[in-house]
This record gives structure tokens, C-alpha cells and sequence, in this order.
């Protein structure tokens, strides 16, 4: 990984913009009024109490996409070097 | 004893002159991050000014006009009330995941505006798989969507978080494609190829079903309307960011920003030309020199037709935004796998035909 230099700024571009939430934590840490109340902590479910657990069933589907999603992304990732040599592998009759 | 002390001195100067180097070589990579950093902050001021103005002038109302000329720094000002807001951690909820999640979504959407070219030769980073890293990188913000809902004690977070990252990722697959099928046909670079014949010589014509879905796919990307689920303030309250307060919430506020410039960055310089300056040289034959873009004058000129470019498809993307109503989020995802994606293998399919009947 220390062999590629042209990810050099890559890097440090990385550790710049992952300073920058870190100082928005910090400013906010600091100028911020803290004042605790039991009403603040709750969770909101449309000015109701909030009626069982937070860990509820999730429809399955949503795994499903994930799954599908990786299926295509690996497909799409063989896809890319045939595309990049198309010009030169060309069609095997001509 | 004379060598000796001469043999430290010539030491002692080759340090300094290394030490000197090192300092060189990191300010030579600081100051181009820097200055990038800041061009984005700014863009990312303008494009919410644009917002609230363009969205006044389709409400037939006045947008912001108090704080600064015309309301300029009335993103400044509500990036700084953000920061003096409580921030309130949901009490049983993940604190880690719940402070993560909007940094990865912001980080991640940042990191890729290393690999976009502004004018010729002026990249961050001038990768040979460029346009791939933006693909792989941007991948990576649905993990921030999700540790943001599950890290909110709250059953409408978590499946907001849950709808938010079915979207995101459901829609780059087609946009995959779409890039896929421009670097198919671009031997050289991707802006340079579409120089040649001026105005009709952009991927747009080129490509037209192809730059349909990438719109399309990088307008639901960025989770702009009408692919506004996630964030509808009609159905589960605020998705995932109901439970965010102060600077956390206001760091979402910004990736969704980012990401919209990001994504019509992207469309500038993959579809419309880049940074050329796309007239068409049958009328002014000297023009057709200003292609070469070199120098400084000709650099800040390719800045400025990529920049003009770029707003162009922002001002279309923030007008759709207050025009079309919502989709649904079974419609939306039909619509990424059984329409789109479909689309955009035909499209690739039809790119590869030409390409081989050419050749």
C-alpha cells in the first residue's frame, strides 16, 4: 500500500476530511449548553410513549436487496477489465 | 579536530536540507488538498443558497434575504446555529455507531472529489482507475445510513436507515453501468475524447439512453426528490436523522449537499464535456485552439466552463426537486431493478454492438 505513490494525497486527503467531522464534534463539544431532562432521552414516536422495543422484525426483503446488490457489484467488477480491453480483444471472427 | 567539526557541519547542513524537503513535499500536498477543501465548502454554500432562492422562485415567494447581500450567508448562518445546538444522544442507543454513522456519510461522499478532473491536468489524484474509486467509494455511505438508524434507539430510524440503504444501493448498480458503458468507447481520457467536434461531440448525444438512467440513478443516489423517502417528513418522520441534533444532523445536511455536487460534477465531465469549452468549430477555427487549455489563463477558463456546467445540471436537479411529486418506496426500488437496470445492460449491450460495427 506504501508503494503506490500517486495514493500519496489520496491518503492525506483521507486523514484531512476525516478531521474535519472531528472538529465539528469538537467546536460543538465546546460551545454547546448541555441541560439533561428525562424528556430528552426518550425516543421520538410522534409525541406518543414509544410503544415496545426499538430491535423490531425488518421485512426480509431488505436482505434480499443486500444480497442481489452484491451479486451484481461482483458482476460489474468482472465487467470492467473486459470493457477496459474491449478495442483490443474485439469479436473472434473478424 | 578542523575535519571533525567540518564533517559535523556538512552533516548538520544535509539534515536541514532533507528535513527541508520533507517540509516541501508535505506542504506541495497539503496545499492542494486545501484549497480543494475550501472550493467544496464554498460550492456547498452556493448550492444551498441556490436551493432556497430557486425554491422561492418556484413558490413565487422571496427566499432568504437577511443575512448577508441577498441572502448569501444564510447557509453560513444555519451551519452556525447548528453548531450551538444541544446534541442529544438517544439514551439505550449505540453512542459509537450513533456518532460514526454521519461522519463515514460525510467522509466517504468527500473522498471522492479527489479523482474529479476540474480543467486539464488539474486532478487531487490522477489514479489510472479513477471513475472506478468513485464507484467503490461511494459504496461505502450506505454503511453510514445504517449505523445511523440502528444507533438511534428508535423503531422509524432504524427503518428509515434500513429504507435508505435499499435505495442507495439499489441505484448503483445502473449507475455502475451507465460509467461502464463510457469507458467502454473512451480510449483516451474520458473529457478528452469528447472534445473533438465541440458541442456535438459530448457523450450526452452519444449516449443518450445512458445519461437518462445516470441521471435518474444519481438523483435517487443523493436522495433528492422525487427519490425523497428516506428524509419524507410525511412517513417516518425524519428517516433516519430523526434522531439527530446540533452539528450531527447538520453534517447529514452537508453530505446530501456534497453528494448532489459530487453527482453533477460527474455528469459534467463524463457527459457534457468537462472542461472544453464545446462550441462548435465550424463557426471560429481559433477557438478550437482554446482546447488546449494550457497555462494559467486557460486552466482558470476550464475551471470556470466545468463549474458553469456543473450548476447548469444542479439548477435542473434542485428545479425537479420542487416539481415532481414523491415515489413510493416499492415503486422506487421497482423502478431501480426492473426498469433501470434492465436499461442500462441494453445499454451496454447497444454500446458494444456499435463499437464492434465501427471497428
Amino acid at each position: 500500500m506504501f508503494l503506490l505513490y500517486e495514493y500519496d494525497i489520496f491518503w492525506a486527503f483521507l486523514i484531512i476530511s476525516s478531521a474535519i467531522p472531528i472538529l465539528a464534534f469538537l467546536i460543538s463539544g465546546v460551545l454547546v449548553p448541555i441541560r439533561k431532562g428525562p424528556e430528552k432521552l426518550s425516543s421520538y414516536e410522534s409525541g406518543i410513549e414509544p410503544m415496545g422495543d426499538a430491535w423490531l422484525q425488518f421485512r426480509i426483503r431488505y436482505y434480499m436487496f443486500a444480497l442481489v446488490f452484491v451479486v451484481f457489484d461482483v458482476e460489474t467488477v468482472f465487467l470492467y477489465p473486459w470493457a477496459m480491453s474491449f478495442d483490443v480483444l474485439g469479436y473472434p471472427y473478424s | 579536530m578542523i575535519i571533525y567539526t567540518t564533517e559535523v557541519q556538512d552533516i548538520n547542513s544535509f539534515y536541514r536540507l532533507e528535513s527541508l524537503k520533507e517540509v516541501y513535499g508535505i506542504i506541495w500536498m497539503l496545499v492542494p488538498i486545501l484549497t480543494l477543501v475550501l472550493g467544496i465548502t464554498i460550492g456547498v454554500l452556493v448550492i444551498v443558497w441556490l436551493e432556497r432562492e430557486i425554491s422561492a422562485g418556484i413558490q413565487q415567494r422571496i427566499g432568504p434575504e437577511y443575512a448577508g447581500p441577498l441572502g448569501i450567508l444564510q447557509a453560513l448562518a444555519d451551519g452556525t446555529k447548528l453548531l450551538f445546538k444541544e446534541n442529544i444522544l438517544p439514551s439505550r442507543g449505540n453512542t459509537r455507531l450513533f456518532s460514526i454513522g454521519p461522519s463515514i456519510a460525510v467522509i466517504s461522499i468527500l473522498l471522492n472529489f479527489a479523482v474529479i478532473p476540474f480543467s486539464s491536468r488539474l486532478i487531487l489524484a490522477d489514479l489510472n482507475i479513477g471513475i472506478f474509486l468513485w464507484i467503490a467509494i461511494s459504496s461505502i455511505a450506505p454503511v453510514g445510513l445504517l449505523m445511523s438508524g440502528y444507533g438511534s434507539n428508535n423503531k422509524y430510524s432504524f427503518l428509515g436507515g434500513l429504507r435508505a440503504a435499499a435505495q442507495s444501493i439499489s441505484y448503483e448498480i445502473p449507475l455502475t453501468l451507465c460509467v461502464l458503458s463510457i469507458s467502454l468507447r473512451a480510449i483516451l481520457d474520458i473529457v478528452e475524447a469528447q472534445s473533438k467536434y465541440g458541442f456535438w461531440g459530448w457523450n450526452l448525444w452519444r449516449q443518450p439512453i445512458g445519461f437518462i438512467v445516470f441521471l435518474i440513478s444519481s438523483l435517487a443516489e443523493c436522495e433528492r426528490l422525487p427519490f425523497d423517502l428516506p428524509e419524507a417528513e410525511e412517513e417516518l418522520v425524519a428517516g433516519y436523522q430523526t434522531e439527530y441534533s446540533g452539528i450531527k444532523f447538520g453534517l447529514f445536511y452537508v453530505a446530501s449537499y456534497l453528494n448532489l455536487l459530487l453527482s453533477s460534477l460527474f455528469v459534467t465531465v463524463l457527459y457534457l464535456g468537462g472542461w472544453n469549452i464545446s462550441i462548435p468549430y465550424i463557426f471560429v477555427p481559433e477557438l478550437f485552439e482554446i482546447n488546449k487549455m494550457n497555462g494559467i489563463f486557460g486552466t482558470t477558463i476550464g475551471i470556470f466552463i466545468t463549474l458553469t456546467k456543473t450548476y447548469l445540471f444542479l439548477f435542473i436537479s434542485i428545479a425537479t426537486r420542487w416539481t415532481l411529486p414523491r415515489l413510493r418506496m416499492d415503486q422506487l426500488l421497482n423502478l431501480g431493478w426492473k426498469f433501470l437496470l434492465p436499461i442500462s445492460l441494453g445499454n451496454l449491450l447497444l454500446t458494444t454492438s456499435f463499437q464492434l460495427l465501427s471497428l
